[in-house]
């Protein structure tokens, strides 16, 4: 096995052996509604549309994000490429809830290893409650039942959207975190979704594993950090993961200009 | 502690046990401008749950996560950008006491905790020193109070201080912070003092018609250093000096104390629009 992180010699035989996957991409955000204390305190956008990882093949066993950076005109913003995982449903018009799931199972580089570790249970530390149909009504109390990261079952997160004119903007995106029960800091797995109020929209529960992380302030400043030197774990991607992009402290539409750089482990 | 090596930490990221603590600092509204002869300059308390909005919080939040007290969490990342020139700490604040600025004489009112507080630093506990300000939570009017101190120094020496701290203005913004004027005398082979382990009096000479503060010690856990305007600066305790504070607050020599996790902003009195972010993991 080798693999990309290990050394500046195995990432460049790794490139020549199998090719990196580079991506530039224009990532289009729509404007949000702003979240408060009761809603993640921080302001959050899904992007219009996510990105599939390609498929691999042996004995190509998964990618890792080596960089990642945007260019946006955006006050001191943080944007997140993150892979995510659907966790749950909510249909508003019946509160009706669906596609319960869990974070599964994955792998990250194991720096003691020089290669990727083992498989583990995987909990995300950033669960976003998403409008991912524009939500009609008053300022709902949402309830989100699940597994935490240890695997305790039951567990409760409720908050309390602020509506913006009895509308929440699609691609609205809450930080579930500071809402979590107890001392709960992760999510396994989603059981359950209620609402109290409201005649349409669609609210879905994203786990994120984070994969890069850019800044972005009131110039069109590229920045980006690099996930290999940052604290930052780094997961082994696999073909048909879901990636999605987040812009977090800024409800401003717009298009964000991004690239970013897989490197594969085999 | 749970971690023996950096892939420890890595697992309680993919595992879920870290906390990422995002925020926004505060976008409008201006403290007033500290002057020589108080401080010298500001610093703005970002950050926290309940900060977003558009003026200076009249309640200072906490920026630990709600529910994780008595969790050992250790700092890990810290992310800070700013649109003005300035340096960002995060800190420890543990409230002292109030001062009332409305009469003459000693006006400082102790909090119930005792100080020192403490941590345990290099296997035994030590007494933790902090940086003491003045957070306004009530306008001065008519005239700005003048005043001198006796603290517990850095050492544990008793000073009772000979510097004046004016305040620099008649109506002193609300939630404008100052920090205070420690005897520096060593250039005269005197005292060069750089933190308190208490505050003992706050002794007024000039009387205001109005004007109440909080007064609050801070305990450095981290610093990104300083940022240029329209700026980014990153913290990385892990891979950049290897540090990993943990951000659980000290202890008090007795009773309860007040104590609150914090970004701050160093430098500038007009409000920045800052963003935040702290990563931290569970260690247990």
């Amino acid at each position: 096995m080798a693999s990309p992180l290990r050394s500046v010699a195995d990432h460049m035989a790794q490139e020549s052996a199998y090719g990196d996957w580079q991506l530039l991409w224009e990532h289009r955000v729509t404007a949000a509604t702003a979240a408060n204390a009761n809603s993640g305190s921080i302001s959050g956008t899904r992007s219009i549309g996510t990105i599939t990882v390609p498929t691999m093949t042996s004995p190509v066993i998964g990618a890792y994000c080596t960089s990642f950076n945007v260019t946006a005109a955006t006050t001191s913003t943080k944007y997140v490429l993150a892979d995510e995982t659907t966790l749950g449903v909510l249909t508003v018009s019946g509160n009706s809830f669906s596609g319960a799931a869990s974070m599964g199972t994955g792998k990250i580089y194991d720096h003691t290893l020089g290669a990727a570790g083992s498989s583990q249970t995987l909990a995300t530390h950033m669960p976003m409650l998403v409008v991912t149909t524009a939500f009609a009504g008053s300022n709902p109390v949402v309830t989100v039942t699940y597994t935490n990261q240890a695997g305790t079952t039951g567990r409760t997160c409720t908050m309390t959207l602020p509506t913006s004119g009895s509308v929440l903007a699609i691609n609205t995106s809450y930080f579930m975190a500071p809402h979590l029960q107890g001392s709960d800091t992760g999510i396994r797995a989603v059981t359950g979704m209620s609402i109290s109020t409201g005649s349409a929209g669609v609210l879905t529960v994203f786990g994120l594993i984070p994969v890069g992380i850019s800044e972005a302030n009131s110039q069109a400043v590229s920045t980006g950090f690099n996930p290999i030197l940052a604290p930052i774990a780094n997961y082994l991607l696999q073909g048909g993961d879901r990636l999605a992009f987040y812009q977090i402290g800024s409800t401003i539409a717009g298009a964000r200009m991004c690239h970013a750089t897989f490197s594969p482990e085999s | 502690m749970s971690v023996s090596n950096i892939q420890d930490i890595m697992n309680k990221e993919i595992t879920g046990d870290v906390c990422l603590l995002l925020s926004s600092g505060i976008t409008t509204g201006t403290q007033t401008a500290a002057g020589a002869a108080s401080g010298g300059m500001n610093l703005q308390i970002g950050g926290g749950f309940q900060s977003i909005g558009t003026t200076l919080p009249s309640t200072l939040a906490d920026a630990y996560p709600p529910g994780m007290t008595g969790n050992p969490l250790r700092a890990l990342f810290l992310n800070a950008s700013s649109s003005r020139i300035q340096s960002m700490l995060l800190v420890r604040m543990y409230k002292i006491g109030t001062v009332n600025f409305t009469a003459t004489g000693q006006r400082f009112t102790h909090d119930a905790a005792t100080f020192p507080v403490t941590r345990t630093q290099m296997g035994q506990s030590q007494n933790v020193p902090l940086i003491p300000f003045l957070y306004m939570t009530t306008n001065m009017s008519t005239t700005a109070a003048i005043f001198t101190i006796k603290y517990v120094n850095q050492a544990g020496t008793t000073v009772t201080g000979a510097r004046t701290f004016t305040m620099p203005a008649i109506n002193t913004a609300l939630q404008s912070c100052f920090f205070f004027n420690l005897e520096n005398t060593l250039s005269v082979g005197g005292r060069w003092d750089n933190a308190i382990q208490d505050m003992l009096e706050i002794n007024v000479t000039t009387a205001s018609a109005a004007g109440i503060a909080d007064v609050w010690g801070m305990e450095i856990l981290g610093a990104t250093g300083v940022m240029g305007a329209t700026n980014f600066a990153n913290k990385n305790f892990c891979n950049q000096g290897f540090s990993l504070p943990d951000i659980n607050p000290a202890l008090p020599t007795s009773g309860t104390l007040i104590s609150k996790l914090a970004p701050i902003g160093v430098g500038s009195s007009a409000t920045m629009i800052s963003y935040y972010n702290l990563k931290a993991f569970v260690d247990s």
